[in-house]
């Protein structure tokens, strides 16, 4: 007797549940004929980046009454997931992604998928190699670390020794900054790369390659992180060994913890991204796009250099 | 009488967790429009096809009483050593597949060893050639990802024979051949025993060690398959790609039934894995958002394993009880 | 170098004695003796070998740096090894940890609470899934892979639940001394795995709740026929292994001042291997927290290793792959001998 109790209790846990999140799609935001439903793709869910981008299009879309889904892998950067979220939204028939890739060729087949299925797809934040994409939103990856690399090499003076973190060299992203980093690095002799390693952009793995790295390596003056992940995680450590106030870190992003940090001294520059904006004007390009209009390929988003000398203009991006 | 145990004797043999996926099914058509459709069915069981048919390999290792981590990594090795061949060699494609097939096979065996002949428990065997898996992937080309293939590659992931979508034949493929073994076949048989009654097995003279291996080569053969497919539908070979699937393929075999050692099945495997890709497609179509996915995916994966294991032992206790 | 024979004729004398106390003792014993030397043996080998290639390895920081990162994972470790010594196995740690760091994140960053409260809510609720575990495993009679498995979903609904999809940053200082804190110039995370390491030790060894955990991994039948509480001593089990790896997420988040949603996962699997590879058995009975903690340390050491003699990390798990096979091996092998 009890068991069965305990059955029909479990059925209807289960029923519960799956109805809690199907009945989602009854939500009456505007439900009708006409409106659109976009839905945005970023790499993971654990970075206050891919935060930022999903409110930024939510924020458009409630101002403009469509429907808007944000879905993301739950293995970060995981490029099966992205693609099994691509196919989904084929068959949810939306009316337009914006696609964060994991991995910049890797998402093509998925882009072809939609685009042939008639649903407009741009790329925000990353490239892409090939695929009939709408735009590419975002920073200039290679321009901004380029800024990022020049400021800190005026901060050492034109000479010192560099430990370099990179991040996610499957993408585009990665690659770019990448890319800047060598390219400024490589006009001044004086300055030495004594280590590199690929901190995968979370702040945990950037914490312990950074305390494996001081282990490593006698002397170093500057960090440059591929990220404001990796480089909050380097921070830690750098902190931990007491080695703070002599290295100097340089992050990639402007997420509200890094420009803390600026602020209170333990980053020395970090690159503000929109990727609210980024987001936003990817749906946009779309909606230009739907209308006929010419969109171009490539629509850079601005980004804003943040340092100690700057850093009080933004005082609203740190407490708000 | 008759009709109460020709009931129970069915209820016996349909998994709890095909009733369970049946009501998600007409929860989810409810709640969605594009959930019922043909597109949908078809999109469903092509990015199911991967898991399927890892599934359909790890459930012959299950059976045996293993525990079966490595696939992820194999599958992803398998998919690499093709595409190495491919664009770094420049073998013609047929071969490419036979690489990664041989690949997985390789494993696997590798696998059978460490746990017939050495002794070592399975799940740190498979778990070590998951991690030597990935570690040759991630190493075998500095940690790139291989692209660029030809386009006739596409086919395994994106063509379709006969308007069915290869992915999807190769799934069906996979399935009968897991239901022909385990339930036709001596080989099956074996299977059931070595997880059943290891010893009694071994008593009557027959090499259950090799068998042991030959259930981890299949498991492997499956792996490498799919890589073909996952690399197929990329048309990229990224070196994490298989990265956690061994335990959604894990989860899979155990919603199916095979809670135990000696025990499952093909049918029940194909259920679970359908039910994890019904759960997470229907959840996506219908709208919602991931990380709210998160918080309903434990407990309806838990709640349906405990479920089938109370229902599964409540039938059968009763069963021998009416006796 | 003696000049006369005296002196070896005293050696021989004496490897005799040595030879006769050798035979006295009881076979098994001193092979059990040999065995757990002869995995610090491999251990101490290792270190030597990285040195040789690396001095910075044994220069005391190095070791307390290895050490500091290591503390979360051995933590973990010791909760596993008493699961893993019922017979059972826990699946869950990863996602616990991520509960124990997402619960005092949450306490720390969205209520005004003081920090004891972050730290108690955060072993408490780990403690929780432990028992739900332990009772699913007990009571319910699920196998403990399934068991467990079920919790790491649960748990990772939890980390979800209270999270949201943002990351909780920026903890007090006086938290963040648990993960960064210097007790004594050690830094605190050590003590705390120095002190549970111990507890658990004189636990397992002299309780008799201690005591049941290796009877009822040995024969969970006969334990039940001698008396013991065998339930209890499995939801204790899991209860332990949740708590600690609350403790473990604890130590993470202060260490790192930031919580994501995964923060707990890659920790898992290595607190598997480093217990089974120390000697502690899947199947139950058989190890220890001492060979739990050699285990670990033999993951840990390899892998600083190789950062330092500059494997690339894309080999390392390869590395770590095929040490964690052999080392298995080679312990299967032996205990085939006795």
């Amino acid at each position: 007797m009890k068991k069965k109790i305990f059955l029909a209790l479990l059925i209807t846990l289960i029923v519960m549940a799956v109805y809690a999140g199907g009945g989602k799609e009854a939500e009456p935001t505007g439900e009708g004929e006409g409106t659109l439903t976009f839905a945005l793709i970023t790499k993971a869910l654990n970075n206050p980046f891919w935060e930022r981008m999903g409110n930024g299009a939510r924020e458009l879309c409630e101002e403009r009454g469509w429907n808007f889904l944000y879905l993301a892998p739950t293995k970060a950067m995981n490029l099966e997931e992205q693609n099994r979220l691509m196919d989904d939204l084929i068959a949810k028939k939306v009316d337009g992604i914006v696609l964060a890739p994991v991995d910049s060729a890797g998402v093509v087949p998925a882009i072809e998928r939609a685009t042939q299925a008639g649903i407009p797809v741009a790329v925000s934040a990353t490239g892409v190699y090939g695929g009939d994409i709408v735009t590419y939103t975002g920073t200039d990856n290679y321009e901004g670390m380029k800024l990022v690399v020049e400021h800190m090499v005026e901060v050492l003076g034109g000479k010192g020794r560099v430990i370099v973190l990179d991040g996610l060299l499957a993408a585009t992203v990665g690659q770019d900054r990448r890319k800047g980093v060598d390219d400024v690095l490589a006009k001044y002799p004086a300055i030495e790369i004594v280590a590199r390693q690929d901190a995968m952009m979370q702040r945990a793995s950037g914490m312990q390659v950074m305390e494996n790295l001081i282990q490593a390596v006698a002397e170093f003056d500057a960090v440059i992180a591929a990220n404001d992940e990796e480089a909050l995680g380097a921070i830690e450590a750098l902190d931990a060994a007491g080695m703070l106030d002599r290295v100097m870190v340089s992050g990639f992003d402007g997420n509200r913890d890094a420009l803390t940090a600026v602020r209170d001294g333990r980053m020395v520059v970090t690159l503000i991204q929109q990727p609210e904006k980024m987001a936003a004007d990817a749906i946009l390009a779309i909606i230009d796009h739907m209308n006929g209009k010419e969109v171009p390929k490539r629509l850079p988003t601005e980004m804003i250099l943040a340092s100690k000398r700057n850093i009080d203009q933004f005082k609203d991006k740190i407490d708000g | 009488m008759v009709n109460r145990s020709k009931f129970r004797a069915f209820f016996l043999r349909v998994p709890t967790v095909a009733w369970v996926l049946l009501l998600m099914i007409i929860v989810f058509t409810i709640s969605s429009p594009h959930f019922f459709t043909l597109h949908n069915i078809s999109n469903i069981l092509s990015q199911g096809s991967i898991l399927i048919i890892l599934s359909m390999g790890v459930i012959v290792v299950k059976i045996t009483g293993g525990i079966e981590l490595s696939v992820g990594g194999v599958m992803t090795l398998a998919g690499m050593s093709m595409a190495a061949a491919l664009m770094k060699f420049d073998w013609p494609i047929p071969l490419c597949l036979i690489v990664a097939l041989l690949v997985g096979t390789f494993f696997g065996f590798l696998n059978g060893i460490f746990v017939a002949k050495m002794g070592i428990p399975s799940f740190i065997a498979t778990l070590g050639c998951q991690g030597m898996a990935f570690g040759i992937a991630t190493g075998m080309n500095d940690g790139r990802v291989f692209s660029g293939f030809p386009r006739q590659m596409g086919y395994f992931g994106g063509g379709s024979i006969l308007s069915i979508p290869v992915p999807v034949c190769l799934s069906a493929i996979a399935f009968l051949s897991s239901f022909i073994l385990l339930g036709y076949t001596r080989f099956g048989v074996y299977v059931y025993a070595i997880g059943g009654n290891e010893e009694s097995l071994v008593l009557s003279g027959k090499a259950a060690w090799w068998h042991k291996v030959k259930a981890y080569m299949y498991s492997g053969f499956m792996a490498g398959l799919a890589g073909i497919v996952v690399t197929s539908r990329n048309m990229t070979s990224q070196p994490m790609v298989g990265f956690g699937m061994e335990f959604e393929a894990f989860a899979a075999v155990v919603l199916g039934g095979s809670f135990i050692a000696g025990r499952g099945s093909a049918i029940g495997a194909i259920i679970g894995a359908l039910f994890i890709i019904v759960l997470r497609n229907g959840l996506n179509v219908t709208g919602v958002p991931t990380y709210l996915q998160l918080a309903i995916i434990g407990p309806a994966l838990i709640g349906s394993i405990v479920l089938s294991i109370l229902v599964e032992r409540g039938l059968r206790n009763r069963s021998y009880a009416g006796k | 170098m003696p000049v006369n024979n005296q002196p070896s004729a005293n050696s021989k004398r004496y490897i005799l004695s040595l030879i006769r106390v050798c035979r006295e003792f009881d076979r098994a014993r001193v092979r059990q003796i040999a065995f757990r030397f002869f995995r610090v043996l491999g251990l101490l080998l290792l270190c030597a070998i990285i040195t040789v290639s690396n001095r910075n390895f044994i220069r005391l920081a190095n070791l307390i740096n290895i050490l500091r990162q290591a503390s979360a994972q051995i933590i973990i470790s010791i909760g596993m090894t008493v699961v893993l010594l019922t017979g059972g196995i826990d699946l869950s740690v990863g996602s616990v940890m991520t509960v124990g760091s997402a619960v005092s994140g949450f306490f720390l960053t969205q209520t005004g609470l003081p920090w004891p409260i972050a730290l108690l809510a955060a072993l408490g609720a780990g403690t929780a899934l432990g028992l739900i575990g332990g009772i699913l495993v007990a009571k319910v009679k699920l196998p403990p892979p399934i068991a467990t498995y079920g919790m790491l979903w649960i748990g990772k609904g939890v980390s979800f639940g209270i999270m949201g999809s943002t990351p909780f940053f920026g903890f007090c200082n006086e938290f963040r001394y648990l993960g960064k804190g210097y007790l004594f110039g050690i830094p605190f995370p050590i003590w705390i795995m120095a002190v549970l390491v111990t507890i658990t030790f004189l636990f397992l060894k002299y309780t008799t709740m201690g005591r049941s955990v290796y009877a009822t991994g040995a024969n969970q039948f006969a334990a039940k026929a001698s008396g013991i509480r065998v339930d209890r001593v499995l939801i204790s089990a899991y209860a332990i292994s949740g708590f600690l790896a609350a403790l473990g997420g604890v130590i993470l988040c202060a260490r790192l001042n930031a919580v994501d949603q995964d923060i707990g996962a890659p920790f898992l699997l290595p607190a598997i291997a480093g217990p089974v590879m120390g000697g502690t058995s899947m199947e139950g009975g058989q190890g220890g927290v001492g060979s739990s903690v050699i285990g670990a340390l033999i993951m840990i050491v390899l892998t600083n290793g190789m950062n330092l003699l500059g494997i690339s990390s894309l080999w390392q798990q390869f590395v770590i792959g095929l040490v964690v096979v052999l080392a298995v091996w080679l312990d299967v092998a032996i205990k085939k001998r006795s």
